[in-house]
């Protein structure tokens, strides 16, 4: 019992040291891609499968000592849709593409502040495609609010919530799938 | 010809690890799905380098 004790304190010692050492919320730069695929139905025609590609790069500044301060948080990626048939019908054949792979872009840009314990970012973006198509419903460009939270000191516990697309490092949490008309 | 499921939300996880300092490369897996009558899933992969600037 005593030796358990004793070895659960100085596991909590070396955790707590170790997390006093770390930046709260550092400075980052970040480029990468990503890849995503998922199944839609087409109104009055076939299932299709929806891929994304993309790329894009991640800036979080913040402006301030030991991670403390103004935080400003600009994403940008770029990447191409394509749609393709799932199933075979009497009209598309399995594999068909049915829209033109189109390239695609979005840019988002966040404010917040970082304290030791708690940081935020607020902000907007943009996001439409290169050939001026219908991205979401009847608009060309679509919206997309974002937001960032940090909690605690040096931990990985960090919650986002918005929409981006296409996605890009470090991307929020919830996307729209895109609304192509043709 | 529409598609008619707008939105999409999803889990994702990601792991960090430390190539060299100030280097990390990043990976992330999630899994989505459709908002409305119809719902599909669907999932997201990437790779990301990153820099810490203030390290």
């Amino acid at each position: 019992m005593r030796r358990g004790l004793l070895s659960l304190g100085v596991l909590g010692l070396a955790f707590l040291s170790v997390r006093r050492v770390q930046a709260n919320d550092p400075s980052t730069v970040s480029v990468g891609g990503s890849f995503s695929e998922h199944d839609a139905h087409l109104t009055c025609g076939p299932d299709v499968r929806v891929r994304h590609a993309s790329g894009g790069a991640h800036i979080h500044k913040v402006f301030g000592d030991k991670g403390e301060g103004f935080v400003v948080d600009a994403r940008g990626g770029a990447g191409t849709t394509s749609v393709t048939t799932i199933y075979e019908d009497t009209t598309q054949a399995k594999g068909q593409t049915v829209s033109p792979t189109r390239w695609v872009g979005s840019g988002q840009l966040a404010i917040g502040y970082a304290w030791q314990s708690f940081g935020f970012a607020l902000g907007a973006g943009e996001y439409g495609a290169a050939d001026g198509a219908y991205v979401d419903g009847e608009r060309k460009r679509a919206f997309l609010p974002a937001a960032a939270f940090r909690f605690g000191r040096g931990t990985p516990f960090r919650g986002e919530a918005g929409s981006v697309r296409p996605r890009s490092p470090g991307s929020r949490g919830s996307s729209r799938s895109t609304r192509i008309s043709s | 010809m529409q598609t008619d499921l707008e939105r999409r939300t999803g889990i994702y996880g990601r792991g960090v690890y430390t190539l060299a300092q100030p280097v990390r490369l990043g990976a992330f897996l999630g899994i989505e799905s459709t908002f409305g009558r119809d719902r599909r899933i669907g999932y997201s992969t990437g790779l990301a380098l990153t820099f810490v600037l203030d390290e």
